[in-house]
């Protein structure tokens, strides 16, 4: 068990007996090895559920509207977490008062799939995280200790906020052993050196195999509509069948509705039954985003999303003259 | 397809009507009460309904009838032109600008800058017909 995980168990137990939350949000230990469920916990004897590993993925933040009326709630927020609450809090989905943070300093999340060799089995896989940011993986006998960046999730390899941006409570050391981010818009970037014609072949073939299941949607922190427009029948702006147009056309949207919202926590992704590389679509918009209104969303609960807005001065569009 | 705000842009289009100018004929207009009416919903969908490239016209920044419409669509709709560009509209299907309502000569030049550039682009995302060998693509004529 790591420092962090006891310091997480005695700060949740200490909110939780002084009444000062009702509600513990947190990870605790999954069914199958490696993963981790959200927990709610919601009394002080139950602390010891809450644990803290490399395998806490989840956004935690998707659950604060929808528990927000049990009272005050404590969240344990990653530093990408931290961001989707700014957001929520931003955007009055909860009032800040309503909200303890308990920020965790993050050294990334495992992506389960990088542990294993192609084709080879979790079973007699064990791991234990050093202090030093690395990990240890024992496989039968076999043991190797690895950087954890090597086994990252994407999304955590182009992390810019490991620390949480706001935080009630910070555990951890916020200088702690963070691995440079890789730069986080290359993907985008080698998408763009492809012609528009294959772009399209790429996204069709990608979106073909869609099952609008809606993981992505509901997994995600910043799609709290309570009717979602796919949901809608008046205007019904597309079909229920995962056609291929009607899927460019949820994740199209879906991406422009995230524009300037979406913090870039990744869980849209690793939500997806089918592999589809939707978070590609976000961050692009994050880019364009930073490009042209200066902003960088989740960082600052007081500032107003950058399409919400508009500045006199923004430029004009491309081929106006006068 | 062209969504014109109700203040200018559909006025400087009614405009060029009434002075018979010519432009051409396959833009469709749809007329919205401002440009920041715009959802960028619609676009997504014109593409997905098959049209080849859509115009998004209001009035010029600081004469908007509310005020400030056209100041939430000009920071929208560029963005939409990105990501549908990254998903493979050509930029060049979408044009977004300001046409007063004493601009019909404007008007008429945007709608046949748009259209001209469409021509050059081709229909919008039309598939390859499916090339294979045990699908016949004609019928074999019937012979008594």
């Amino acid at each position: 068990m790591s420092n962090l995980e006891t310091a997480l168990r005695e700060t949740a137990a200490r909110l939780l007996r002084d009444g000062r939350v009702a509600l513990v949000l947190g990870y605790e230990a999954g069914s199958v090895p490696f993963r981790t469920a959200p927990a709610f916990v919601e009394r002080a004897e139950d602390v010891e559920r809450l644990v803290w590993n490399p395998f806490c993925t989840n956004n935690l933040a998707t659950y604060l509207p929808k528990v927000k009326s049990v009272g005050r709630v404590a969240i344990v927020a990653k530093g990408c977490d931290a961001r989707s609450v700014v957001t929520l809090i931003q955007e009055h989905q909860i009032p800040r008062e309503q909200v303890v943070i308990l920020g965790l300093c993050c050294s990334g999340m495992v992506d389960v799939e990088r542990l294993v060799p192609a084709g080879g089995s979790l079973a007699g896989i064990a791991i234990s995280t050093g202090t030093d940011g690395r990990l240890t993986v024992e496989s039968d006998g076999d043991r190797r200790t690895l950087p954890v960046g090597e086994i990252l999730q994407e999304r955590c390899r182009v992390c810019e906020y490991h620390a949480p941006v706001i935080a009630d409570e910070i555990l951890g050391d916020p200088a702690g052993p963070l691995t440079a981010p890789v730069e986080p818009f290359a993907v985008v970037a080698e998408m763009e050196r492809r012609s528009p014609a294959e772009r399209q072949a790429f996204w069709r073939a990608q979106l073909d195999r869609c099952i609008r299941c809606y993981a992505c949607r509901e997994v995600c922190p910043a799609c709290y509509c309570r009717t979602c427009f796919v949901d809608k029948a008046a205007p019904r702006w597309l079909s229920k069948a995962s056609t291929v147009d009607d899927n460019w056309m949820f994740h199209a949207v879906r991406a422009f509705h995230l524009a300037g919202r979406c913090v870039g926590c990744g869980e849209c992704e690793r939500a997806c039954p089918m592999d589809i590389p939707i978070s590609r679509l976000n961050r692009l918009l994050d880019r364009e985003v930073r490009g042209r209104f200066g902003y960088v969303a989740g960082l600052d609960p007081e500032s107003v999303p950058p399409l919400g807005t508009f500045r006199p001065e923004d430029p004009d569009p491309g081929g106006h003259e006068g | 397809m062209a969504f014109l705000c109700n203040w200018c842009s559909y006025a400087g289009a009614d405009l060029a009507g009434s002075s018979r100018m010519s432009y051409p004929a396959n833009v469709r207009v749809v007329r919205v009460p401002c440009s920041g009416r715009v959802n960028p919903m619609f676009v997504m969908q014109c593409f997905k309904r098959g049209f080849d490239g859509v115009l998004i016209a209001g009035c010029h920044p600081g004469d908007c009838h509310y005020a400030k419409g056209n100041f939430y669509a000009r920071r929208r709709m560029p963005l939409v032109q990105e990501l549908l560009g990254y998903l493979g509209v050509e930029p060049g299907r979408i044009r977004f600008d300001w046409v007063s309502a004493s601009e019909s000569g404007r008007f008429a030049q945007v709608v046949a800058d748009l259209t001209e550039a469409v021509r050059r682009l081709g229909p919008y995302g039309r598939p390859a017909p499916i090339a294979s060998p045990t699908l016949p693509t004609e019928l074999e004529p019937v012979h008594e």
